[in-house]
């Protein structure tokens, strides 16, 4: 297996190249990040545990990048699945070579990123690097595995399935947990039996990891839903077309914007962190992290934009041939942006403050309250003008698209 | 009223079309035939306007269209011209009725208006029953007429039809090809169908045959 995976790494594309390349700095910078932010942990400094805690959720959204970048070059790794099963390999085979090379890139980053880290922490604590790495690896080969499960490879072809997964109950089941668990949380407080307010940290922890996990996976239901609203409203052909295109692969858009959402989330839960706690330093630090997060869920967004536009690229260009112009196709874009990122965004600055308001009501003020809640609109804002300034940047992609040699030869 | 005159196009080394000159009239119906790589489909995009020749000149009622500014040419693509794809390309996130009220949207027309102009052109074609199906759920045939279906919505000048039948088996492509002339007499709409089929070519009222990108001295024009 090792051999095959060899012999195809000599033939790779130069997107593919890029796509490797992506995958390993994304894996380095993560791993740095992580080893970083557990040498900063102390419970007894509630400032450093803080910063170490922006590091570590700076390293989520690289993380989400790293996932998305292995979707890039699909069309060329389609047709060499293809080969492949051409060749004798079985569906297993082809599952199992994505795994190895999503392992092997992320290892190669991560030994990158462990090694940038030893070499500026000599004095530091080190016994966090194997286990950061382990999970860095086992993570890519996860990613690799999942990434192309879309696709059904025979000997005879390469087909995308026709049906995407559409919501499912289970996304909804982790988050309505999470909530119910912060809830329960913030009424017991001091409580629990045995473990007292450390049953209440656990309680709310495990509560806000479930509720963020649950956001992440239910925001198809968001994005399905508002999709259905906005396009039963349409006055526009370019908003119509928007919508009908999210309703048909929300799946694709939620997976693409839980790098903003977790971004979002963070950003609003600081925010009200912040009112309540003070620690300002510790904050902007954590804010510059948040920033950086963005940049990543940016380029995780870029990545998706491209996988539609190769997806879309034969209808959008007969609608350039029947004379509909390019703005109107990069307007669609923008509405996609805005249709997919609006409920994501909202609804994570506010599950943000949520959390923070529960495990800190009793220290709560009206006036902190109003800055959390200016905050979670200012975090909403900044997720969609994220997702808008993407929108807008993918005209090159639009045009190529548009090229009428798409739709040439069938 | 369309008119090529002397049309040259080179892609790379490969002459695609060398002086074309041809002529269509209000209501005709024209096959342009030949082998593949004949320069069929670059003659077709040069005359709807989605191609520029490097020579010659393309003239719709008296009007130099190869030399309008993008804008002008997507609007009179959109206005005047109706284009029918071997593979329909219709959009398939959208229901038969939407596809078909696209353009018309795209030319601001409300949207409760469009939608009942798409259902009309639906019964027009016989596929009034798929009007809220997607695109997937369709057959061949019946993506054919939704697909004929939006290139005549606009009441376009010309339908361009690139093998407009090639993927359907030949009981279906004689009634989209039915269906498409048959709309098209009715409307005095001018149709400019490539074709390899002899069967499709013998519906047209004239047919150009093309060899290397010319018209060989004594063929049919």
């Amino acid at each position: 297996m090792i051999d095959v995976l060899r012999m195809l790494n000599r033939g790779r594309s130069r997107p593919e190249r890029v796509r490797a390349w992506l995958v390993m700095a994304g894996a380095g910078v993560a791993t740095f990040l992580l080893c970083t932010a557990v040498s900063l942990v102390d419970v007894r400094d509630d400032g450093a545990s803080l910063t170490g805690l922006g590091l570590a959720l700076l390293a989520l959204p690289v993380a989400g990048l790293v996932h998305q970048a292995n979707r890039l070059a699909s069309a060329t790794r389609e047709r060499r699945l293809a080969a492949l099963r051409l060749a004798g390999a079985t569906p297993g085979d082809v599952r199992r070579l994505g795994a190895l090379e999503g392992g092997g890139l992320a290892l190669a980053g991560s030994l990158a990123g462990a090694a940038g880290y030893v070499l500026t922490h000599l004095s530091g604590p080190l016994p966090q690097v194997p286990v950061v790495l382990l999970l860095m690896t086992a993570a890519g080969a996860v990613s690799g595995l999942r990434a192309g499960r879309q696709v059904i490879a025979s000997p005879l072809g390469v087909v995308r399935r026709a049906r995407v997964p559409g919501p499912r109950v289970r996304d909804l089941v982790v988050a309505v947990s999470g909530a119910a668990l912060i809830a329960w949380g913030a009424v017991v407080r001091a409580g629990f039996p045995i473990a007292g307010p450390y049953g209440m940290a656990l309680v709310m922890t495990v509560g806000m990891v479930l509720l963020l996990v649950g956001v992440t996976m239910a925001a198809t239901w968001l994005i399905r839903a508002y999709a259905v609203r906005a396009g039963a409203r349409a006055r526009s052909p370019e908003a119509l077309l928007a919508a009908r295109l999210v309703e048909a692969n929300p799946r694709a858009w939620a997976r693409a914007l839980s790098v903003v959402g977790l971004a979002v989330f963070f950003g609003a839960a600081s925010g009200a962190q912040q009112a309540a706690t003070g620690y300002w330093q510790a904050h902007a630090l954590v804010d510059v992290a948040l920033l950086l997060a963005l940049v990543a869920a940016a380029a995780a967004l870029v990545v998706h934009q491209a996988e539609e536009l190769i997806d879309l690229r034969r209808s959008f260009a007969a609608l350039a041939a029947a004379g509909v112009p390019e703005r109107s196709l990069g307007g669609v874009l923008v509405r996609q942006a805005v249709i997919t990122s609006l409920p994501v965004c909202a609804v994570a600055a506010v599950s943000g403050v949520a959390v923070v308001v529960a495990s800190a009501i009793d220290i709560y003020q009206v006036g902190w309250l109003g800055w959390a809640a200016g905050r979670a609109l200012v975090m909403t804002g900044v997720g969609v003008l994220t997702a808008v300034l993407v929108a807008l940047a993918a005209r090159p992609l639009l045009r190529g698209a548009l090229r009428l040699e798409t739709l040439r030869g069938g | 009223m369309l008119e090529a005159r002397n049309v040259s196009k080179t892609y790379g080394r490969t002459k695609a079309l060398a002086e074309v000159s041809l002529e269509i009239a209000e209501g005709e119906i024209v096959a342009v035939t030949g082998p593949s790589g004949a320069g069929k489909s670059t003659l077709m995009h040069c005359l709807a306007g989605v191609v520029r020749p490097e020579s010659g000149e393309v003239v719709l009622d008296g009007r130099r269209i190869d030399t309008l500014v993008e804008a002008e040419l997507t609007a009179l693509r959109r206005e005047s011209f109706g284009i029918v794809f071997q593979f329909g390309e219709l959009v398939p996130e959208l229901t038969a009725a939407e596809n078909v009220a696209l353009p018309l949207l795209f030319n601001r027309r409300d949207r409760r208006e469009a939608m009942a102009t798409a259902a009309e052109w639906l019964a027009r074609l016989n596929v009034s029953d798929c009007a809220d199906q997607r695109i997937g759920e369709l057959s061949g045939g019946q993506r054919q007429r939704v697909a004929v279906a939006r290139a005549l919505v606009t009441g376009p000048r010309v339908v361009f039809a690139d093998e407009p039948t090639g993927s359907l088996d030949s009981t279906g492509g004689e009634q989209v090809l039915r269906a498409l002339l048959d709309t098209a007499r009715a409307d005095r709409t001018a149709v400019v169908m490539v074709t390899h089929d002899n069967r499709v070519a013998a519906y047209a009222d004239r047919e150009i045959v093309l060899r290397d990108g010319a018209v060989p001295a004594g063929a049919p024009r």
